[in-house]
C-alpha cells in the first residue's frame, strides 16, 4: 500500500539537467511556482560543460533532404528547421546569455559577459579545442593570447586525472606550439602513491598551508602562464584562483580532465541558481506516468521510494535528456521516450564527416532520435496530436542530443524558447 | 558472485564516488567509494577479503543511487556486503556497544532516563513509535511530539514495551538480531497499523522490514496544517534559519517530506529561510559510522556546520535525531531538531 | 641475411607452441609473427580447456586427444588455467537417448565424465535453469590463450629462440624445389629482413593457404569463423555445456570477472572476416539462456570472432569437420623443406606442436626427444613477492607475468606513481603497464591490453585509454594520436554488435568524454581502419 500525496503546482518539470534546472529557473523569475523533479546523474553533469551553439567546420557541404546546407546550420537544433533564421537564433541567444551569466556569476561561476570566438579551452589531454563560451564557464581569465606565452603545466603527484607530461606533448603536437613544458610538484597530504579523487583533493585544499605550497611550487616555475588541474570546489575556485594569482604573480588557469567534467561545476551552478530563483527541486523522484486527457495532460505520478505524489499543473515540460540522461530508451532498434506516450522521430540521417575519426556512425544513428516538436515546442502523442500544455526541451527532442547535436548549447536554447512558450501556455 | 545486488550496469562514469561525503573527506585510500566497493570489488572477492573497517564507513546516505545514470543499487549492496560480513566477534567497538544495548535494554543507546511513559487521556487511534535517540537523547523530541500531536488533536497512544525498530542493526549487517526486535515489535503495535514516527531511521525500517505504512510527523503535522488544525504564532525577533536535508529523510523516504518541512517553515511569520549550498550533504550522522568512527562522523558534521555558518542562518534545522546528535559534537553554530523548532510556534487552531 | 635451423611462421598457439618444443631440442629457430602474438584465432577462442567430452560421441580422435592434453596442460601450465571444472546439461527438450550415448562414449574416448543429480548440478551452479533433466560432471577448465602463447614464448625465448612480432612473410625465394630465403618485412619500420632458413614451418592457421601460396602451393582447408559475446560479470563457477550434438550456442565460460558465451559456425572465405554480427549475438544470447536464464538480462560487453582454420573442404558444414589436426610435408608437392600445420585446437597445441617438431627434429637430424609434456612451462617463486605487495594484487599481477614478475613487481613498488590503478575493470597497476611499454614486443596499446587485460573489462576501454596512453608516451615516441585513435577503433569493433541496453549508455557516455573532452573527431581515422582490415 502506497500513500499518494496531492500537490499543485504552475509548472511541472520533468528533469532536472540543464534544460530543466534552466527552464525552472526562467519560469520561477517570471513569479511562477515552479516544481523541478528527476532522478539519476544527468548528461550535463557527466559533460564538458562545453557549451556552443553552433560548430564550425570548414566549410564542408553536406546533402539533406533537397538542398544543401552547411554543416552549422544542420548543427543548429533540429527543432528551429522551420526557420534557420540566424537572426533570430542570434538574438535569442543573445538575450539567453544575458539572463543566465549574472546568475551564475552570483552562484559562483567566472564568468565574461561576451561570447567570443576561438577561445582555448585545455583539458588534461592538453587537448587546446576552440569553443566559443565554454572557456568562460570552465575556467578562469582570458586565455586567448595564450600561444603567444610560454605555459607550463603543473601536475600535483597524487592527482591522477591530470598529467602534465601527456597534455604539454599533446599541445605542442596539435598546436604547434613549442612553448609548453611540464611540471610536478609534490603536495605534503596528498597520498601519492594509489591516486586520489577529485573531491577528495578538493577537501584537502581547505588545509592550512596548501595554498602555500602550491604557489611556492608555482614561483618555482619560471612561466607566463601556468595551468594546474581543476582541484577547487565551485564555490571558492574563484577566490582561490586570484589568491594564487597575486601570490604568485603568474597567469593560473585551469585544465579540464574527464572526471572532474566541469559540466558537473556548471550543473551545480546552475542548480543553486535554480533554487535560488525559487523553484522546488524533488531529486530522486521518478515521473512515471501522465494523465493525459484530450490533448492537455492534467497531472503526474511520481514515484519516490516508498511514496508517491500526483502533481496536478497547468504546464508540463519534458526535459528529461537523452539515452545518456535517460529520457530515452532504446529497446532493440526501436528508441522510445521513458513515458512510452510520445512521437518519437528520427532526423535525416547525416555524418558530419566520413573521413575522419568523427562519432561512432551507429551512437551517431541513435542519437539522431529524439522527440518531435514543433517550432513552439508542443511535443506530439503518438497517435499524431499536438498537445496544447507539453513542451520540450534538452537533448530529449529530435536532433538536440550529443553527438548528433550541439549538447550543453542546444540544450539551454531549446530551454529558453520553450520557457516564452510555457508562459504563454500558462495565460492562456 | 551474489555477492552484490544487479550492477552489471555501471558504466564508471563515478558520479557514485564524486558524491560520496565519505570519499571526499577520508579519500579513495581510506574508503574506496561506492562503485569500487559494491561494482569492481565482488568482480574479485575470491582473491580479497574486504577490509571490514572500510566496508563500515559508507554513512549509507543513498546519494550515490540518487545521482547513478544507471540506478543501481549501490547502498543496498553495501549493507548486502555487511549482512554477509557480519561476525559478532570482528565488531568495532561503537558497533559492539549497540548490540550490548540492545541486547540489554532493548535500545540501541544506554539508557540515562527511565522509560519514558505518557498517559493520553483520549482512546488512541494511531500509535506513536519515539525511537532510541528521541527517547533517551534528543528528548526534546519526543516532548515536542508529544505535544504537538496533541495540538493537532491526533487520538494518538505510545505502544508499551517497545524496542529498538532495529536500523542500527540492519547498517551492521545483524539480520538475526532485527528480526527478533522485528516481531517483538510487531507484537506490541497489535491491531494498529498506523504508525507515527519522529525519527526518519524508524520510519525507514517500518517502510523496509516491517511492511507497514509509518507517517513521518512532518507528515501528520502538514496535514494538520492543511486542514487548519494548527496555527503558528511568530517568534519575537525576526529568526533565519537553515533547513537541512537529512539523507534518510530526503532519499529514503522520499523528497516530498522535505517540500512538507519546506510548507511547514513558510507558513510560520518572521521565520525567514537562507538556503544551504548543499542542502542534502550528508552530515555523518547515518550508518553507524557515528558509533564506529566518530572522528569520521565529526569530519563530516563541520563541514556541514561551516556551510551552515556560510549560509548566515541563525540556526540549522535538522529534521532527524540522528542528524541533531552528529551536528551538535560540533562546537560552531547552533543546531535544533526541526519538530522542536515547530513546536515553539505552533499553537492549537481555536 | 640471417641464417637459422627453422624458421616458424605464425605466433598463435601454435607456433609458439612448436618454438619452444624444438627450441627445447636445441635447435636453432626464429618465429615470425605479422601483428602480435595470439592475435588471430588463438586470442578469439573460447577460452575452453576441453576435456574431450564435447567431442565423445562425434569425433573420438580430438575426444581422445583432448582428454590427454588436458590432464598435462593442467600440470605444467596451472599459471594461465583456472581449474573450475564443467557441467553438461540436458534441457526438457533434449534429446535424451544422447545422453546415454554420451556417457559411454566418453568411457571410450578416456573423457572422466561422471552424471550428477540435477540437485547436485543447481548446489554447484546456482544459476543453472531449473529446465536441466540431466547433468554430467567433466573436467573442463578456463585458459588464458594470451598468457598460455606468451608463456610458450617466453620459455622458448629462455632456450635461445628468436620470437618476432610485427614481422610479415612477403616472399619466399625457392631454389630447386627449396625454399632458399624467405624475405620478412619488418612493419615496426617498414625495413625488409632476410632469413636463410633449413626449414620453414607454416604454423600461420587461417592464413595457412596465403602463405602456402607464397610457394605456389594450395592447402585443402575451410575457414569457419565461431562468433562468442562476453557477458560482463562470473554468471557460473565452471564451465557450462550443452549436452547435445555439438552446434552453436553450447559453451558458457567464465573467465576472469566475465562470461565468455559461444560459439556460432559459418564458412567464410577470407581470414579477414573476422567480425561478429548483431543476428550472432542476439542467436547465442537466446541459446544460452536456456541454461543460464541471467545471460538475457546481463550485459553483452563485446562480441568477437575467430577463423578456425579447419582440415579439409569436402563437407558444408564446419560443425562437421573432425577438430583434429593435419600435418603437411609438401615434399610431396615439390618443395623440400616446407611444412605447414592446420586444425586443431588451442587444448591440443602441444600435441601438434609434438608431432611437428618430431618431424622437423627427423628431418634435420637433431637428438634431443620432446620433454614438453613434463616441463612446467614457467618456473616464478612467489613467495617474495607476496610479501612485497598486499598479496590479492600480486596474485594477479604474478599470474600475468610470466617469467618477468619480479622485474613487474619491482616498478610498482618502485616507480613514483607504480601503484596507481590504471585500469579499475581489471585492476591493472600503472607499474605493470609500464614495465611492459619497455617490452621489445610492445607496440600498440593493443599489446598491452594482451599482456595485462587492461582495456578488457566493462568500459572496454573507456577510462583507462588515457591513463595507459600516458604510460606508453613516457617510454615510446610513437604519435600519442595515433596510438590511442587505433586503440579506439580496435575496440569499437567488438563493441558494435552489442550496443544495447547497459553497452549502449557506457559508448554513449563514452562519447561525451572522447568526443566532448579530447575532441577526437577531429582526427582521421580512415587509415587506421583500414590498416586493421589488412
Amino acid at each position: 500500500m502506497r500513500k499518494i500525496l496531492n500537490v499543485e503546482t504552475d509548472i511541472l518539470i520533468i528533469g532536472h539537467g540543464a534544460a530543466g534546472l534552466f527552464s525552472g529557473a526562467v519560469l520561477s523569475s517570471f513569479g511562477k511556482q515552479v516544481m523541478i523533479v528527476g532522478e539519476g546523474a544527468t548528461s550535463t553533469s557527466l559533460s564538458t560543460g562545453n557549451i556552443i551553439f553552433q560548430r564550425d567546420f570548414d566549410g564542408n557541404v553536406e546533402k539533406r533532404k533537397d538542398r544543401e546546407i552547411t554543416i552549422s546550420e544542420a548543427l543548429m537544433p533540429y527543432v528551429f528547421r522551420e526557420h534557420l533564421d540566424t537572426e533570430f537564433i542570434n538574438a535569442e541567444i543573445r538575450a539567453m546569455t544575458a539572463f543566465l551569466l549574472p546568475r551564475l556569476n552570483n552562484c559562483g561561476l567566472v564568468l565574461n559577459g561576451s561570447i567570443n570566438r576561438n577561445q582555448v579551452l585545455l583539458t588534461n589531454t592538453g587537448f587546446p579545442y576552440s569553443c566559443t563560451f565554454a572557456q568562460m564557464f570552465a575556467s578562469k581569465g582570458d586565455l586567448t593570447n595564450l600561444s603567444e606565452k610560454d605555459i607550463a603545466l603543473l601536475g600535483l603527484l597524487g592527482y591522477k586525472d591530470f598529467d602534465p607530461d601527456l597534455a604539454a606533448l599533446l599541445i605542442s603536437k596539435i598546436m604547434n606550439m613549442k612553448n609548453v613544458s611540464a611540471y610536478w610538484t609534490q603536495i605534503s597530504e596528498f597520498r601519492r602513491r594509489y591516486g586520489m579523487h577529485p573531491t577528495e583533493v578538493a577537501h584537502l585544499t581547505h588545509n592550512d598551508g596548501f595554498q602555500e605550497q602550491l604557489a611556492n611550487a608555482i614561483k618555482d616555475i619560471d612561466c607566463d602562464a601556468i595551468g594546474i588541474p581543476p582541484i577547487f570546489s565551485l564555490l571558492d575556485y574563484q577566490l582561490r584562483m586570484t589568491e594564487l594569482e597575486k601570490r604568485t604573480g603568474r597567469e593560473i588557469f585551469e585544465v579540464v580532465t574527464p572526471l572532474s567534467l566541469p559540466g558537473l561545476r556548471f550543473h551545480e551552478a546552475l542548480r543553486l541558481a535554480a533554487r535560488k530563483e525559487g523553484c522546488r527541486l524533488s531529486e530522486g523522484l521518478k515521473a512515471s506516468s501522465l494523465r493525459i486527457i484530450g490533448r492537455r495532460a492534467e497531472s503526474a505520478i511520481l514515484k519516490g521510494k516508498f511514496m508517491d505524489t500526483e502533481v496536478k499543473f497547468g504546464c508540463l515540460m519534458i526535459c528529461t535528456g537523452g539515452l545518456l540522461g535517460g529520457g530515452l530508451i532504446a529497446n532493440g532498434n526501436k528508441i522510445a521516450d521513458s513515458f512510452d506516450i510520445f512521437q518519437v522521430e528520427k532526423m535525416p540521417n547525416f555524418t558530419y564527416s566520413n573521413t575522419k575519426y568523427g562519432v561512432h556512425s551507429l551512437i551517431q544513428m541513435i542519437a539522431n532520435y529524439g522527440l518531435k516538436a514543433d517550432s513552439s515546442m508542443h511535443l506530439y502523442l503518438k497517435t499524431g496530436e499536438r498537445l496544447e500544455n507539453v513542451l520540450g526541451a534538452g537533448s530529449v527532442l529530435e536532433g538536440c542530443s550529443f553527438p548528433a547535436g550541439l549538447g550543453l548549447g542546444g540544450a539551454l536554447l531549446t530551454a529558453w524558447i520553450s520557457t516564452k512558450n510555457a508562459l504563454e501556455v500558462l495565460d492562456q | 558472485m551474489n555477492v552484490a545486488l544487479r550492477t552489471s550496469d555501471c558504466i564508471k562514469c563515478s558520479a557514485c564516488n564524486t558524491v560520496c561525503p565519505v570519499v571526499s573527506i577520508d579519500g579513495i585510500s581510506g574508503f574506496s567509494g561506492p562503485r569500487n566497493l559494491v561494482v569492481d570489488l565482488p568482480r574479485f572477492f575470491a582473491g580479497r577479503m574486504i577490509s571490514s573497517q572500510e566496508i563500515f564507513k559508507c554513512t549509507t546516505c543513498w546519494k550515490c543511487e540518487e545521482v547513478c545514470p544507471s540506478s543501481l543499487p549501490l547502498p543496498d549492496s553495501i549493507l548486502r556486503l555487511r549482512e554477509m560480513m557480519f561476525n559478532e566477534k570482528n565488531l568495532v567497538e561503537g558497533h559492539k556497544r549497540i548490540v550490548e544495548n540492545i541486547d540489554r535494554y532493548g535500545r540501541s543507546i544506554e539508557p540515562q532516563l527511565g522509560e519514558r511513559m505518557v498517559y493520553v487521556k483520549h482512546e488512541a487511534e494511531i500509535l506513536y513509535f519515539p525511537g532510541c535517540i528521541s527517547e533517551m537523547r534528543v528528548t526534546s523530541i519526543f516532548d515536542a511530539t508529544v505535544q504537538l500531536l496533541e495540538k493537532a488533536d491526533v487520538k494518538f497512544g505510545i505502544p508499551a514495551n517497545w524496542v529498538c525498530c532495529g536500523a542500527p542493526l540492519e547498517k551492521i549487517g545483524d539480520l538475526n538480531r532485527l528480526e527478533s526486535l522485528r516481531e517483538m515489535n510487531l507484537m506490541r503495535f497489535g491491531r494498529f497499523d498506523e504508525i507515527i514516527t519522529s525519527c526518519p531511521g524508524c520510519t525507514t525500517q517500518f517502510f523496509r522490514h516491517y511492511d507497514r505504512d509509518p507517517l513521518h510527523t512532518i507528515e501528520v503535522l502538514w496535514e494538520a496544517t492543511r486542514k487548519n488544525r494548527l496555527k503558528f504564532k511568530p517568534p519575537r525577533n525576526s529568526i533565519r534559519v537553515a533547513l537541512h536535508h537529512p539523507c534518510h529523510i530526503k532519499r529514503t523516504i522520499g523528497p516530498q517530506i522535505i517540500d512538507q518541512a519546506y510548507d511547514l517553515l513558510q507558513s510560520i511569520p518572521k521565520v525567514k529561510i537562507v538556503e544551504l549550498e548543499d542542502p542534502d550533504k550528508c552530515c555523518g550522522g547515518g550508518g553507524g559510522v557515528v558509533a564506529g568512527f566518530p572522528d569520521l562522523a565529526l569530519k563530516l558534521a563541520t563541514s556541514k556546520m561551516m556551510d551552515a555558518c556560510r549560509s548566515g542562518a541563525d540556526i540549522l534545522l535538522a529534521p532527524c535525531p540522528f542528524c541533531v546528535l552528529n551536528l551538535r559534537r560540533v562546537d560552531i553554530g547552533r543546531v535544533e531538531e526541526f519538530i522542536t523548532f515547530i513546536n515553539v510556534y505552533a499553537e492549537r487552531e481555536a | 641475411m640471417q641464417r637459422t635451423e627453422v624458421l616458424i611462421i605464425g605466433g598463435g598457439i601454435t607456433g609458439a607452441g612448436i618454438a619452444r618444443d624444438l627450441a627445447c631440442r636445441g635447435a636453432e629457430l626464429v618465429l615470425v609473427e605479422a601483428s602480435d602474438f595470439s592475435n588471430g584465432a588463438t586470442g578469439r577462442c573460447h577460452g575452453m580447456l576441453h576435456s574431450g567430452a564435447r567431442y565423445a560421441v562425434n569425433d573420438p580422435i580430438s575426444a581422445t586427444e583432448c582428454a590427454a592434453e588436458n590432464t598435462i596442460l593442467k600440470r605444467i601450465a596451472n599459471f594461465c588455467i583456472e581449474d573450475t571444472g564443467g557441467i553438461f546439461v540436458s534441457l526438457k527438450n533434449d534429446d535424451l537417448d544422447y545422453a546415454d550415448r554420451f556417457l559411454s562414449s566418453c568411457k571410450k574416448t578416456g573423457v572422466a565424465a561422471k552424471e550428477i543429480t540435477v540437485e547436485e548440478a543447481l548446489k554447484k551452479e546456482p544459476m543453472l535453469s531449473k529446465e536441466i533433466v540431466r547433468a554430467f560432471e567433466v573436467p573442463d577448465a578456463s585458459v588464458d590463450p594470451f598468457l598460455l602463447t606468451l608463456g610458450n614464448i617466453e620459455s622458448a625465448r629462455e632456450a635461445n629462440a628468436i620470437a618476432l612480432n610485427y614481422h610479415s612473410v612477403r616472399e619466399f625465394e625457392i631454389n630447386e624445389g627449396v625454399i632458399d630465403k624467405v624475405i620478412v618485412e619488418n612493419l615496426r619500420n617498414g625495413s625488409v629482413e632476410i632469413f636463410k632458413p633449413e626449414i620453414v614451418v607454416n604454423a600461420s592457421g587461417a592464413w595457412a593457404n596465403k602463405i602456402a601460396s607464397l610457394a605456389n602451393l594450395s592447402i585443402e582447408m575451410t575457414l569457419d569463423k565461431g562468433s562468442m559475446v562476453v557477458i560482463n560479470g562470473r554468471l557460473t563457477n565452471g564451465l557450462i555445456n550443452r549436452l547435445r550434438k555439438p552446434s552453436s550456442g553450447d559453451i558458457i565460460v567464465p573467465s576472469y570477472s566475465s562470461s565468455i558465451i559461444g560459439t556460432t559456425s559459418i564458412r567464410v572465405d577470407s581470414p579477414n572476416e573476422n567480425k561478429a554480427t548483431e543476428e550472432e549475438v542476439d542467436f547465442l544470447i537466446r541459446e544460452t539462456a536456456m541454461m543460464i536464464p541471467d545471460i538475457a538480462i546481463s550485459r553483452a560487453v563485446r562480441a568477437y570472432a575467430g577463423i578456425r582454420p579447419l582440415c579439409g573442404s569436402d563437407r558444408s558444414c564446419g560443425r562437421e569437420i573432425s577438430r583434429t589436426f593435419q600435418l603437411i610435408d609438401h615434399s610431396e608437392q615439390g618443395i623440400e623443406n616446407f611444412i605447414s600445420v592446420i586444425g586443431g585446437k588451442l587444448t591440443t597445441y602441444r600435441l601438434m606442436a609434438e608431432r611437428v617438431s618430431d618431424l622437423v627434429a627427423s628431418k634435420l637430424g637433431l637428438s634431443g626427444s620432446c620433454k614438453t609434456a613434463i616441463d612446467p612451462l614457467l618456473s616464478v617463486n612467489r613467495e617474495d613477492i607476496h610479501a612485497r605487495i598486499a598479496s590479492s594484487i600480486a596474485n594477479r599481477v604474478v599470474r600475468k607475468s610470466l617469467l618477468f614478475a619480479n622485474d613487474v613487481i619491482q616498478r610498482c613498488t618502485e616507480e613514483l606513481r607504480g601503484m596507481e590503478v590504471v585500469c579499475s575493470c581489471e585492476e591493472v597497476l600503472r607499474g605493470e603497464l609500464s614495465y611492459w611499454c619497455n617490452h621489445q614486443d610492445v607496440k600498440e596499446l593493443s599489446d598491452l591490453m594482451r599482456r595485462t587485460r587492461v582495456g578488457m573489462g566493462y568500459c572496454q576501454g573507456g577510462l583507462c585509454i588515457f591513463g595507459l596512453l600516458s604510460t606508453m608516451i613516457d617510454h615510446s615516441d610513437r604519435d600519442p594520436m595515433e596510438l590511442l585513435v587505433r586503440f579506439i577503433i580496435e575496440r569499437e569493433r567488438g563493441v558494435e554488435p552489442v550496443l544495447f541496453r547497459g553497452q549502449l549508455k557506457e559508448e554513449f557516455f563514452k562519447e561525451h568524454l572522447i568526443n566532448g573532452v579530447y575532441h577526437l573527431d577531429a582526427y582521421s581515422r580512415g587509415e587506421y581502419e583500414k590498416d586493421l582490415e589488412r
